[in-house]
């Protein structure tokens, strides 16, 4: 996976590009702690770029999520498609979790 | 032992004497008699030494002894001084002497053609031999005069008579336009010195209306009156070994040269056996000559009278001998 | 054992054959080239030799003329008296060793007409000198080759050789010189001088000529005639002529053709005396005009060459044998061990791990591969070690997975029926787990008299941390569901369980694993199912009749245990008697066959329409599993598939004691 990230207001704009898989998964965990000790702890992610996602992806995301929470910040999801969108959907993450439509939307928030 | 080999002794002694008394018997009943041939050992008398090594002679009863020839040797002489009963010649000879008196009687003509050739290079001007007028020429003497001079007479030409000695050196190194030479003999010695067919130019004169037969089996009228049958064997023998001579050829030419060699006549085999074998063409015939060949042994009249014609034209005699009176052979 | 034929045997054999072929190249080319340079020269030598020769004759025979000449000069000078002629013909014999004989021999009555032969000839004799006359009716010498030739042709003359009977049977030659006067104005023969010269120095100087072995000198007569030659008998009996008929030599003819004619030349033929293949060199002698050969015979001549080969040959020979040598033992010396570390090799393959390897004194290539096979001899040692003791602990895992795999099937309710007595529905559900242990779960219990309880789930994940999972997510539904029963007076609510279960599942879920899950309640009695579905596949009903399969509409709520604080809700429908529900998890709708084509939703529903008339719920279970798997067409299962059926066969149907 390819991350390519972008401070926006008080937000860490995270752009995520690949497969989320069981093997893949810790990388995105990984990429957000890496933020999350830099400071950083309200996260952006534009999964625009992403193709696919596991329930290890899920996994990967809700344990970011907890550390996000456990850090005193939070973590939204933008730019959702395809298949991605339809597995935040049945899965019911997209009630989890702060999932937006569009960036703005997600940067826009307080 | 000793007993026992004096008995060997004894035996052999009686066997051996049985033994002589038996030969000596034998011996006793053979007749003695001598041929003498008109030149020194060579393929051209094989019939004799041929016969004489194959007891052809003995056979008849005849103990032959052969008196060769030689450059100093006259068989007709050898006959008439009584060394020898019988001789060889050519048949002008025999008529020419004939004709001068001798008592000759011919028992057998053997040579049928002639085998005298006149000899050019081919590089000679001469094509025409009526060109020979005024040019050297070389002759043997004696009876191998005849011919020549019977055609210089017919052609109307007087060539430069050069006498030819036993050696052809002279017309080698061109000191003679012509040669004379036998075809059995100087033809071979020619192509033996390195003259190839194509060098040479010859003349037959057999070709030239003189063909005239050549050797011949003679003897004195007293010879054939005393013992006629002497003359009819020694003449049968003759031919019976001409005739095995011609059908064993490498035997006679053994027997030839065993006795050229023991002779001391200097030769070689290549030349005796084209010497055989052109003896066997002026002999036989060869079928190429237009000339009639009478059978071995018989004296044609028709040649007769052309020899005899031509030496009385020749004014080498004066009288013509009768025929009768001169070939006495008879024989069939 | 090919190996070490091949490799050995290949590079020996290709060594030796490349230095076979550059020993014979060697051998031939430098015998052809010794050949030729030898050939030449002794042709050389042949030459020069043969030159040599003729010189020599010559110096004896050129001079000889000079004499008879000179006496020929005086003749015609007319200065010679008969006394003078006598004195000097024996001055001419003092002065000259080489003449035998001289004489004056005068044209027939050319020196008087009375006197046909005048011819004044002195000779040696053992007693001395003699004279005499030539001349007589036996020796007309007028008409032999000395006298007639040179008188004939105008020129001096060499006879042919001769034997002299009266000279002892020497060897002759004359050599005679015509002289002439004027006769009326005209040049004429007068006679001819001749001098007689032995010529057996001559013969033996030749007859001596050594060349090699069997090489020998042969002198012809301008006729051709051999005046000397090796053989017996040939001399003066034959020419080169006669000996070419008799030999059908037609070479010989022309050579001797040549010879006669003064050619000068080499040429190579056969000998006819020796039969040997040689070199014959002629030349004239030019005061004679006869001719001298010399023959070579070619095998002696390349003696000395054969001899250079067979040492050259031998020498190669020698030394490739040594090469032979050499290359096979050094061959052996690389295979041998290469050999060996085959055998090593092949005895570590069949499982001889400690098998010693060759030793390799060498510190080449062969040395590095024996090193590195140690090495890889211990890694695989080591390997195999670790192996074995890795093979070990996955046996145990293996063992103890398959103790997990009852376990997990165990804690399963497994009795088909459930509840034989009662027969308000009839139920079957199976459990194929991806591996041995898995995710799915289903679940069913009686919840009350009138109430059954019916679940499915799915944790996230496979193996043995979902199976782990699978076990509390099950169990804890169970619990929530048992203690909730007396609670509600209205019934069970499957969406408070849900919320209770899922709350629990949250709470220290260090894994952030979740479950999905269908639970539903049915009551017997009213066919009234309750359900909640955290995240799960939507159940397919299909209803008695010929109504279309339809999707429960039931509403999409979060995955459970995921995060604390998710109310689900309940959502109701009722059954009517021969409805069946098929409850499924996404194993089965997400079955892949190798055309990467998914199982489907649509396909399920055709299947579940499909088997409408179905004898009862074990049947159709069992066939969705079997379509499942022939579907999957030999695709290996990559999730758990699990399949549970219940049909509602209504209140009246055989209530029997169910409600115990």
């Amino acid at each position: 996976m390819e991350f390519t990230s972008e401070k926006s207001g008080a937000f860490l704009l995270l752009m995520v590009k690949g497969r989320m898989d069981t093997i893949t998964a810790p990388e995105f965990e990984a990429e957000c702690v890496k933020w999350l000790e830099t400071g950083e702890i309200r996260l952006v992610a534009d999964l625009s770029g992403l193709e696919y996602i596991s329930s290890a992806g899920l996994r990967s995301i809700l344990s970011t999520a907890k550390k996000c929470k456990a850090k005193g910040g939070d973590i939204a999801f933008c730019n959702l498609s395809g298949i991605v969108a339809e597995v935040f959907s049945v899965s019911g993450f997209s009630t989890l979790l702060p999932v937006l439509e569009t960036r703005e939307q997600a940067l826009g928030r307080s | 032992m000793t007993k026992y080999i004096g008995t060997t002794r004894a035996a052999l002694v009686a066997f051996f004497a049985l033994f002589c008394m038996y030969g000596t018997a034998q011996a006793a009943e053979l007749k003695h008699a001598t041929l003498a041939l008109q030149w020194l050992p060579q393929a051209q008398f094989a019939g004799y030494y041929v016969a004489q090594a194959k007891g052809y002679y003995q056979d008849v009863g005849v103990d032959l002894t052969i008196r060769p020839g030689g450059p100093d040797i006259v068989a007709s002489r050898e006959m008439t001084e009584g060394r020898a009963q019988f001789a060889t010649m050519f048949l002008s000879t025999g008529v020419e002497l004939r004709a001068k008196g001798m008592p000759l009687a011919h028992l057998s003509q053997l040579v049928q053609h002639s085998a005298l050739l006149l000899i050019l290079k081919a590089t000679s001007p001469v094509h025409d031999l009526k060109d020979l007028n005024g040019r050297p020429v070389g002759l043997w003497d004696n009876e191998f005069q005849l011919q020549p001079r019977a055609l210089f007479h017919r052609l109307g030409i007087t060539p430069r008579i050069v006498p030819q000695s036993g050696s052809l050196a002279l017309f080698l190194l061109g000191g003679v336009e012509a040669a004379s030479g036998m075809w059995y003999n100087e033809y071979h010695t020619l192509l033996a010195s390195g003259l190839d067919p194509k060098d040479m130019r010859v003349f037959f004169y057999r070709d030239l209306g003189l063909d005239f037969p050549e050797d011949g089996l003679y003897t004195l009228d007293s010879t054939l009156k005393a013992d006629p049958e002497l003359c009819r064997a020694v003449v049968a023998a003759s031919l019976r070994g001409w005739q095995y001579a011609f059908d064993h050829e490498e035997e006679a030419l053994k027997i030839i040269m065993d006795r050229m060699h023991k002779d001391k006549v200097s030769t070689n085999l290549a030349h005796q056996r084209f010497m055989l074998r052109r003896m066997r063409d002026v002999m036989l015939g060869d079928g190429k000559t237009g000339n009639h060949t009478p059978p071995l042994g018989h004296l044609d009249q028709g040649d007769y009278d052309r020899v005899a014609a031509a030496l009385l034209e020749q004014k080498m005699i004066q009288a013509k001998p009768a025929f009768t009176e001169f070939s006495r052979g008879g024989t069939r | 054992m090919h190996l070490p034929r091949g490799l050995s045997f290949r590079l020996a054999a290709s060594i030796l054959s490349a230095t076979a072929v550059v020993f014979v190249l060697i051998t031939a080319v430098t015998y052809q080239m010794a050949r030729e340079a030898l050939l030449n020269g002794a042709n050389d030598n042949l030459k020069n030799l043969t030159r040599a020769t003729v010189n020599r004759i010559e110096s004896v025979l050129a001079p000889v003329l000079r004499v008879p000449r000179g006496v020929a000069y005086e003749m015609e000078e007319g200065t010679l008296s008969e006394a003078g002629m006598w004195q000097r013909e024996r001055r001419v014999l003092d002065d000259n060793a080489e003449i035998y004989g001289m004489a004056i021999a005068f044209e027939p009555f050319g020196r008087s007409k009375s006197q046909e032969y005048f011819a004044p000839y002195t000779y040696r004799s053992p007693l001395g000198p003699m004279q005499t006359n030539l001349g007589g009716p036996a020796y007309r010498y007028q008409y032999m080759d000395w006298y007639q030739i040179p008188r004939e042709l105008g020129h001096p003359i060499w006879s042919e050789p001769y034997y002299d009977q009266g000279g002892g049977n020497a060897l002759m030659a004359t050599c005679s010189v015509p002289f002439y006067h004027m006769v009326e104005g005209k040049r004429q023969v007068a006679g001819v001088v001749t001098a007689d010269v032995s010529l057996q120095w001559l013969k033996r100087l030749v007859d001596s000529v050594m060349v090699l072995n069997t090489g020998y000198a042969f002198l012809l007569t301008s006729t051709g005639t051999y005046v000397t030659h090796p053989a017996e008998g040939v001399p003066f009996n034959e020419t080169i002529f006669s000996r070419a008929e008799e030999h059908n030599d037609a070479n010989l003819r022309s050579i001797g053709q040549d010879m006669i004619r003064g050619g000068s030349r080499l040429v190579e033929t056969t000998s006819l005396h020796t039969g040997k293949r040689g070199f014959l060199c002629y030349a004239p002698l030019p005061s004679t005009g006869w001719s001298l050969a010399v023959f070579a015979p070619r095998d002696e001549l390349l003696a000395e060459v054969n001899r250079l080969s067979l040492v050259t040959g031998g020498l190669s020979a020698g030394g490739f044998l040594i090469l032979a040598i050499i290359v096979i033992s050094l061959s052996r010396t690389i295979i041998s061990p290469l050999r060996r570390l085959a055998g090593a090799a092949r005895a570590v393959a069949e499982g001889d791990l400690a098998a010693p390897l060759p030793e390799v004194r060498t510190h080449d290539e062969v040395r590095e591969l024996a090193d590195s096979f140690a090495h890889m001899q211990g890694s695989l040692a080591t390997y195999i070690k670790d192996l074995t003791v890795a093979t070990a602990s996955r046996e145990r895992m293996e063992s103890e997975l398959r103790i997990a795999h009852d376990i997990q099937m165990g804690i399963l309710p497994k009795l088909f029926p459930p509840f034989p007595d009662c027969g308000e529905f009839d139920l079957h559900a199976t459990l194929n787990p991806a591996r041995e242990v898995g995710g799915d779960f289903y679940d069913f219990f009686r919840a009350g008299e009138d109430w059954f309880c019916f679940v499915i789930g799915d944790v996230s994940g496979k193996g043995v941390p979902a199976a782990f999972y699978m076990a509390v997510a099950k169990t804890l539904i169970k619990a929530v569901a048992e203690s909730t029963k007396k609670d509600l007076a209205a019934g069970p609510d499957p969406g408070s369980i849900m919320t209770r279960a899922s709350n629990d599942l949250a709470q220290d879920n260090e894994s952030c694993m979740f479950v999905t899950i269908f639970c539903a309640m049915l009551n017997m009695r009213t066919g009234e199912v309750r359900s909640a579905c955290a995240g799960h596949n939507p159940p397919l009903l299909l209803p008695a009749g010929t109504g279309p399969a339809q999707w429960l509409p039931v509403p999409r709520q979060p995955v459970a245990g995921a995060m604390e604080g998710v109310e689900y809700s309940t959502a109701s429908f009722t059954m009517a008697p021969g409805d069946t529900l098929l409850l499924y998890t996404d194993g089965v709708t997400e079955a892949m066959n190798p055309a990467q084509e998914l199982y489907g939703e649509e396909r399920l529903s055709h299947f579940a329409e499909s088997k409408r008339g179905f004898v009862n719920a074990r049947a159709m279970v069992e066939e969705l599993e079997r379509d499942v798997t022939a579907f999957a067409n030999g695709a290996e299962q990559s999730d758990d598939i699990t399949i549970l059926a219940l049909r509602y066969l209504g209140a009246n149907h055989d209530a029997g004691n169910c409600r115990a």
